[in-house]
């Protein structure tokens, strides 16, 4: 019989915890980059040959198949680095009793469970995300942009979708546009002189606001230097000796904040379940804005996130209060209907997976018909005048009426709720 | 002395290929596990291992019999992963040990050319650790 990957671990805890007596320490199963797994115990290797830790890796062997590693056993004094495994900010208990940790090695994907970095600046950060493209995500944020500019507000945006990258052309013709982007900055930093003069020239300023005291700062994935994009791009995501990407990402955010001193700042994240996404979502602080429409894949897809995140994050309060669903795109037609089935959807994800039960009001939970939920969704509708949305070559696009009459309560309700 | 675990594993990995041109199998076969340790040692100070015996020559206790495992459980993310993909998840060092130092050349013995049923193996998953490390000298590890 096959074993398959998940059903490897579940084997495995069970027999850790059936012998659990003979282990002689405290457990860490360490699962590899191919998914087998190892139990690392932090105490001396046995020198008995026959000791019950050879049964037991007989029956590892039988019970996890192919995910059964040639020695199952990692002892600490048979390890160059034992820290590496046993002080891991990485490993995550998953039994209190009897106590079992488990070591999970993978090679993307680890900052969706990483704790959030700590910040210099206090300054307000929202990050626009969507599980799937297409949901109105940029366009969403590019009115909200001239909302809040037009406000009085100084708003400083960062194109985060590298791999389809568009909010900055959208927002700066040519000519306002800065010379680098942030693909420059990390291939820059990675040979250390991403310095003050790389930073000044990663912005432009939007002229869609000419007026008042705000404005929009956009920082675009390239610049107009830009000849050699994939070849910086494929070299974006190194983890450097002493800072990985998410590191490297707020490093960069806090020197922005630090020379724009901007009022709030939006992060255009890359759709899907993209590192990038992880680290804005989870990681830099920020308030997170779930964009979705109302069709079973995306309500999947999301679930499949938030199974991941109930399952495993040893640090989901730190940052589930900051979740916020937003229904984009809103048919014109039945709209009431929509939004209902909407917020049902929404609220049955949340309860399936990220809510707790309990029998007061302490805990994360809430009602399904609470507004300021996280399932409860913002919303903003479908309108012809923000298809093919060009501000840049149409300024009437940013007519009073059509902003309004689709995005007004969005504009509105979002604002308040993070400034 | 210190340690100097790139350097050491080049000298060990050239003698060792003298030694096997030469059919001196057991020596050999004891400098091929001690280059291919001190490969990967280099490749894992690399990435951040922080071992609290470096520097300190006498207290290196860890040989390739086991550090192969450790280093496919150490490594992680994008930058690891690519060295675990060369590695074999069958220790092919799981027959060698230190202690073969003190074994009798005949325990080697083999009569004419190679292949050599033990130490050939080892040769083979020397030269693997090799290109790791050489893959990791051009990403510009800091391989201490």
């Amino acid at each position: 019989m096959i074993i398959r990957f998940q059903e490897a671990l579940e084997n495995a805890i069970q027999l850790v915890e059936q012998h659990y007596a003979d282990l002689g320490g405290q457990p860490v199963l360490v699962r590899d980059l191919y998914g087998r797994i190892r139990i690392a115990l932090p105490i001396e290797a046995p020198t008995d040959e026959t000791t019950q830790h050879n049964d037991l890796a007989t029956l590892f062997e039988q019970a996890l198949g192919n995910f059964s590693p040639q020695s199952v056993f990692l002892y600490r004094d048979e390890l160059f680095d034992s820290d590496a495994i046993f002080n891991s900010p990485d490993k995550i208990n998953i039994s209190e009793t009897p106590r079992i940790d488990l070591l999970d090695r993978q090679i993307t994907g680890q900052d969706w469970l990483r704790q959030p970095i700590a910040s210099q600046t206090s300054i307000q950060r929202v990050t626009l995300f969507g599980i799937k493209g297409g949901v109105g995500r940029s366009t969403a944020l590019a009115v909200w942009a001239w909302y809040l500019a037009q406000q009085g507000k100084r708003v400083l945006i960062l194109d985060l979708d590298l791999e389809s990258p568009g909010i900055g052309q959208t927002l700066l013709p040519e000519s306002n546009a800065p010379n680098f982007g942030i693909i420059d900055w990390l291939v820059e930093e990675a040979v250390e002189q991403a310095d003050e003069s790389l930073l000044r020239e990663l912005v432009g300023t939007s002229p869609l606001v000419s007026s008042g005291i705000g404005d929009i700062r956009i920082v675009p994935a390239s610049g107009t230097q830009e000849k050699d994009y994939i070849a910086k791009l494929s070299r974006a995501y190194m983890d450097l000796s002493g800072a990985d990407l998410a590191q490297r990402l707020s490093r960069l955010l806090q020197a922005l904040e630090k020379q724009e001193k901007p009022d709030i700042v939006l992060l255009d994240s890359r759709a899907g379940m993209h590192d990038i996404a992880a680290i804005t979502i989870t990681r830099l602080n920020a308030y997170a804005l779930l964009f979705a429409l109302n069709t079973p894949q995306t309500w999947g897809a999301y679930r499949l996130l938030f199974q991941h995140w109930q399952r495993w994050h040893p640090n989901l309060a730190q940052f589930r209060d900051n979740l916020k669903i937003v229904a984009g795109m809103v048919p014109e037609i039945d709209r009431a209907n929509y939004l209902e089935s909407c917020r049902q959807s929404a609220y049955d994800l949340f309860a399936d997976t990220l809510y707790e039960e309990t029998s007061n009001d302490e805990g994360f939970n809430f009602d399904e018909k609470a507004i300021d939920a996280p399932h409860y969704p913002l919303k903003f509708y479908w309108h012809r005048a923000f298809q093919e949305f060009d501000p840049v070559s149409n300024r009437e696009v940013f007519d009073e009426n059509s902003v309004l009459e689709a995005y007004g309560t969005f504009l509105k309700e979002i604002t308040n709720l993070v400034l | 002395m210190n340690t100097d675990y790139k350097n050491a594993a080049r000298r060990h990995h050239e003698d060792a290929e003298i030694l096997f041109n030469r059919l001196r199998w057991a020596n050999a076969d004891q400098l091929y596990g001690l280059a291919a340790e001190c490969g990967l040692k280099a490749v894992m100070v690399g990435l951040g291992a922080r071992a609290k015996s470096s520097g300190d020559l006498k207290k290196h206790s860890v040989h390739i019999n086991k550090l192969w495992n450790e280093f496919i459980t150490f490594a992680n993310g994008r930058n690891g992963a690519k060295y675990v993909g060369y590695l074999s998840s069958n220790n092919p060092f799981q027959d060698w040990d230190v202690s073969q130092l003190y074994a009798k050349a005949s325990e080697f013995h083999h009569r004419g050319a190679p292949p050599h049923p033990r130490v050939s193996p080892h040769q083979s998953a020397a030269t693997i650790v090799k290109k790791i490390l050489q893959q990791a000298q051009s990403d510009n590890l800091n391989l201490g």
